[in-house]
């Protein structure tokens, strides 16, 4: 450095030497401080491979989609996996069923399906989630356990039996859809349902008989026809594979 | 016979009325059968109790 450049620099209020390096003395460099108001890619020396460090203290609100790239939060950026949603969809008229293909248990992990029905039939009935087209009852059993009032109770049937409803009325369930380590398929069925004054809160738990190799579509089935009612509505979540 | 559906692909998004076949078996009885009893006994226990007040049994 020339002794002029070195006096100049000693004489600014604003830069300064330090163990003869050139030192901001605010400390801060603004973009007012460049010359062309701008930090681009090439001020960046080997912007690919080095890391830009934001503190803490800078990242609260400051970071939004619209300064993200492509504008979105995909799940390829998050470094931990995550529920993440797959379907929605909402009925618009009275249907038998609802079914949900192309899946691929083994790569997505264990779904759960919310399921939000009103029984539209004219009979109580209960529903049953299928897998993998097998649509054959006798294939699959169920524990249910059931409150209702002062009453308890519970039993074991044939069917992948999710929700029960009488006509009428609506009711939710969160069913979650596996297959365990020895391959079977097993589900759970969190459900309540029923008018309010006679509300019920029902448990069930069950799977196929036989193991299966995979699970690639999932069919909820109402067992009376067409009792599974205009704006009844389902949503699938996976795990997000990392 | 055959009853209708929709269809969800999650991997295309698409979203189709569909038609299938459902073999035929019993009507799970459960909970509805349970709960007929429960009705059932809840009702014998409104009677009972009913009697014994009448016969003044039923401690005021």
């Amino acid at each position: 450095m020339g002794l002029v450049k070195k006096w100049q620099i000693e004489k600014s209020n604003t830069i300064g030497l330090l163990d003869n390096l050139v030192e901001v003395k605010d400390g801060g460099i603004t973009t007012a401080k460049i010359a062309d108001d701008q930090i681009t890619d090439a001020k960046i020396a080997a912007h690919t491979t080095t890391k830009i460090t934001v503190p803490t203290s800078k990242l609260s609100g400051t970071i939004s989609t619209s300064q993200i790239a492509d504008g979105a939060v995909t799940p390829v950026k998050l470094s931990f996996a995550t529920w993440e949603k797959i379907a929605e969809t909402t009925v618009s008229s009275d249907t038998s069923y609802v079914e949900f293909t192309g899946l691929d248990i083994n790569a997505d992990g264990p779904y759960v399906l919310f399921a939000d029905i009103l029984n539209s039939a004219s009979a109580d009935g209960s529903y049953f989630c299928f897998v993998n087209n097998n649509v054959y009852a006798p294939d699959y059993h169920n524990q249910v356990m059931y409150a209702d009032g002062s009453t308890v109770a519970g039993t074991r049937i044939d069917g992948p039996v999710c929700q029960w409803l009488p006509a009428g009325d609506t009711g939710i369930a969160f069913i979650f859809i596996t297959r365990d380590c020895g391959g079977f398929y097993r589900y759970i069925s969190l459900t309540t349902g029923h008018d309010m004054a006679s509300v019920q809160v029902k448990y069930y738990g069950g799977g196929m008989t036989n193991p299966v190799t995979n699970i690639t579509s999932i069919i909820i089935k109402s067992y009376e026809t067409n009792g599974i009612g205009a704006d009844s509505y389902f949503v699938l979540w996976k795990v997000m594979s990392k | 016979m055959k009853e209708k559906g929709i269809v969800v692909n999650v991997r295309t998004g698409e979203v189709k009325e569909g038609e299938r076949e459902f073999p035929n078996f019993p009507a799970p009885s459960f909970p509805s059968k349970h709960r007929d009893l429960a009705k059932e006994i809840d009702e014998i226990k409104s009677e009972i109790y009913m009697i014994k007040n009448k016969l003044g049994m039923v401690s005021k």
